[in-house]
């Protein structure tokens, strides 16, 4: 059979179809999510004044010498709370990883006996469940326990986070060559034996690498936890708002920014020279760098390492009051209380609040997606752009300062604050909690879709630039086929995300399981509490499994 | 060591048919023939890596479907196996992956310790110098080379000090001339020697000039079957260009 390019027939026929099919979903998801919020009477014309007022005072932060002082103290024990939280999320993801590996699970000649397949899932099923409850909800259980103690942002930091890094740290254990882990134990060595010495070496540097993203995040949750009452910045936020003084507010909100945009800034620059630990050395002298000895990486694992002790002191933590009689009382009296559960209004109105969780969520993604899209493309840093005319232009290197700041100034005002701001114009609802999730995801997404198009293969965009194309033309035809599959995969992921994060605004007044979840944990219901709490984590697993089968599909 | 039937069926016309031999203690046997003849498998079957689909295959007096389980693991420490991929854990010392032997000794709290002050370091050291590398002790080991990285290997079964040392492939990544030298060492090191006269060292090879030139017996295998199973003395170029022509023959599964 003779075959020409021309007639070749396109072989991802049926996987296309797949496509045509999800993005028919996606369309109607977002169409009943709107149909879901309503689009009448929505707005509160009332409200613009005190917005603007907000915004005015952006200019006009309130800069005496004691509140500069209160703003630093709380930055640093913003910082201590997620410092914190993500060496004990490291270490129940050390312990929790080697449980959930697949390696440790599989016997040697890799025959699965149907007991061991059930024990290795049921164990990664269990490790799911903290990671379903955000942190928020952990905090409020915390507070109730332990009172106003340090302890309760960085274990409220360090369940959830610990059993994603678990999760993450049985994939980094699984993907290194499995062979040395197996050469060990074919010579007598033990399962953890062989872990130590096969696959942890090799799996160390990323879980390093990974626990410094751990740490950017832990920064925004931690800020969300002082909304809730933890301390820190958050709490500062809250204290300002309630007593409308806008001034107040932007330092703190300032101080919140710095924090951020420096946390982004050391996290994605350890990530960078893991990744690529060569990049600078090997180019000239052709020479490869010797691994694991790049200074930078070195410094940065040190100084976090000096900070946990300085973090301590500064929190003050105290371990017995872990175990103190009145902890041990209240935890026992939360846990009876808890069980069994109960439906505080009703099994419908559990069911309605769950859809609007997830009407919510999607309509944060369709809200952020689009600008998102559009703002990456101005921030993405691409090489060949320096080439074209020999240095980037000084306008649009200044357009792509003034976006990266905006964005991170998106993602770095916590959820709830922009739901306290959404909230003075729109009436409570689904729609409040959706804009302030969406304004925040739009800054994260840009974040994420910029280093998609700062990575991806751009030799088709250059050959038509070559042949005159404009650049519109150049994108719609090269470079948005080629990300239209990776960009939807991260709003996939982020809308899985934003599942979670319902809790956050729900909690100040917005709609869905979050908001049910704050009444009951104010009227101390916690029988209530436990339903509800079943019911996010089955929304949040079920999003789970379609954002996953989505994403494949995406592939 | 007893193979009785076996039998492993990759049913794509691959595996091991019928296999029947025994290997005594203090043995040097080679396994010969082309890729995709069996060697690697019946290497596998002997350390469990592989277990049969029909037959039984005894270790040490083990059936080695009783050598995988949990309670096998004393049995397994007796058995050394230097993998074709060598398996070494780049990112470690040299002086952990040596000590890495001893882990079917050490306790876990004891190997956990080891990694952060190493223990037992002049015997890793002696072990090192045996196998000429004594100076690489405290280098990373994905920073040797190919050659070194053997002798690394080869250490790490040196300590382990097993009844029974499986070599698979050895020398598939080195040229004529070292992999003559590595063969040498592998005999002379970790074969019967003086003070382990009961030690068998079984391996797999692609040259069998090598096989014919190092060790007592020399089984030729194609098609997961054994052809012959004489001294090297026996075994004549006739034989060697037969079993080596035996793939190219309509019926065979061509090699890729």
């Amino acid at each position: 059979m003779t075959s020409s390019p021309a007639h070749a027939l396109p072989v991802p026929l049926r996987r296309r179809r797949d496509r045509w099919v999800w993005a028919l979903v996606v369309l109607v998801a977002v169409l009943w999510s709107i149909s879901r919020a309503g689009v009448s009477g929505v707005l509160n014309q009332r409200g613009f004044g005190q917005l603007s007022s907000f915004f005015r005072a952006a200019i006009q932060p309130e800069l005496s010498g004691d509140l500069l002082r209160i703003a630093l103290d709380e930055s640093i024990t913003t910082v201590s709370y997620a410092l914190l939280g993500t060496v004990l999320s490291i270490g129940i993801g050390l312990v929790g990883g080697v449980f959930m590996a697949e390696s440790i699970w599989s016997p040697i000649t890799r025959r699965w006996s149907l007991s061991r397949r059930f024990g290795w899932r049921s164990t990664r099923a269990l490790m799911a469940i903290p990671r379903s409850i955000h942190e928020v909800v952990w905090g409020l259980l915390l507070i109730n326990v332990l009172g106003n103690d340090p302890w309760v942002a960085v274990i409220a930091i360090g369940i959830p986070f610990g059993s994603v890094t678990a999760k993450v740290f049985s994939e980094f254990l699984d993907e290194v060559h499995n062979d040395s882990y197996k050469a060990l134990r074919i010579g007598g060595a033990s399962r953890l034996q062989a872990l130590l010495f096969g696959s942890m070496p090799e799996a160390s540097g990323d879980l390093l690498s990974y626990g410094f993203y751990r740490l950017e995040c832990a920064i925004r949750s931690a800020a969300v936890l002082g909304v809730i009452g933890a301390g820190g910045l958050g709490f500062q936020l809250q204290l300002s708002f309630t007593s409308l003084d806008y001034n107040e507010m932007w330092t703190f909100l300032y101080a919140l920014i710095i924090l951020s945009g420096l946390a982004d800034w050391w996290s994605s620059s350890v990530r960078r020279r893991h990744a690529s630990p060569n990049t600078q050395v090997a180019e000239g002298a052709g020479v490869a760098r010797q691994p694991g000895r790049d200074r930078f990486l070195s410094w940065s694992a040190i100084s976090a390492g000096l900070a946990v002790p300085l973090s301590w002191w500064w929190l003050d933590l105290s371990p017995s009051n872990l175990w103190s009689a009145r902890t041990q009382r209240l935890f026992g009296d939360l846990v009876t209380d808890s069980f069994p559960p109960t439906i505080t209004n009703g099994f419908g109105s559990l069911f309605t609040a769950s859809v609007d969780t997830v009407a919510m969520a999607v309509l944060a993604i369709a809200v952020a997606f689009l600008p998102a899209t559009g703002l990456a493309f101005v921030i993405a840093r691409r090489s060949h752009d320096q080439s074209t005319d020999g240095s980037a232009s000084l306008a649009s290197e200044g357009a792509r300062f003034v976006t990266r700041l905006f964005l991170l100034t998106l993602r770095a005002i916590p959820p709830p604050v922009w739901a306290f701001l959404t909230l003075f114009v729109l009436f409570p609802g689904i729609w409040p909690g959706a804009v302030a999730l969406g304004i925040y995801n739009a800054g994260v997404m840009a974040r994420l879709q910029a280093e998609v198009v700062e990575n991806h293969d751009d030799s088709k965009g250059r050959a038509l630039e070559a042949a005159g194309v404009p650049r519109v033309s150049r994108i719609a035809y090269a470079t948005a086929p080629q990300l239209a599959g990776r960009f939807s995969a991260i709003g996939m992921y982020r809308w899985e995300v934003a599942i979670r994060e319902t809790v956050v605004v729900g909690v100040v007044g917005a709609a869905g399981l979050g908001r049910v979840v704050d009444e009951q944990v104010v009227r101390f219901d916690y029988d209530g509490l436990t339903s509800t709490l079943i019911a996010l984590m089955i929304v949040t697993i079920a999003a789970d499994q379609i954002s996953a089968g989505l994403r494949r599909s995406l592939r | 060591m007893r193979f009785e039937e076996v039998t492993v069926d990759y049913g794509d016309g691959r595996g091991v048919f019928d296999l029947n031999f025994a290997i005594q203690k203090g043995e040097c046997v080679s396994f010969v023939g082309p890729s995709g003849a069996g060697k690697s498998t019946t290497i596998a079957l002997m350390n469990g890596l592989v277990l049969p689909d029909s037959g039984t295959v005894s270790v040490l007096g083990v059936d080695t479907r009783e050598l995988v389980r949990r309670s096998g693991a004393s049995y397994r420490h007796r058995i050394g196996t230097i993998h074709q991929s060598l398996n070494l854990t780049g990112a470690l010392r040299v002086i952990h992956n040596v000590s890495a032997g001893r882990l079917g000794r050490w306790s876990t709290p004891r190997a956990l310790l080891s990694l952060l002050s190493p223990r037992d370091i002049e015997e890793v050291r002696l072990a090192l110098e045996r196998v000429g590398v004594g100076d690489l002790l405290w280098e990373r080991t994905d920073k040797l080379s190919g050659g070194q990285q053997q002798r690394v290997a080869i250490a790490r079964v040196l300590l382990q000090d097993p009844d029974l040392v499986l070599a698979d492939e050895p020398v598939s990544s080195l040229d004529p001339a070292r992999s003559r030298s590595v063969i040498k060492l592998l005999v002379d090191t970790v074969g019967h020697t003086a003070e382990r006269p009961d030690r068998a060292l079984v391996m797999s090879l692609h040259d069998p000039d090598l096989a014919r030139s190092f060790s007592r017996r020399v089984v030729g295998m194609t098609e997961g079957m054994v052809q012959f199973d004489l001294p090297p003395s026996s075994v004549s170029d006739d034989m060697l260009d037969e079993l080596y022509s035996l793939e190219s023959l309509p019926g065979s599964p061509a090699e890729p």
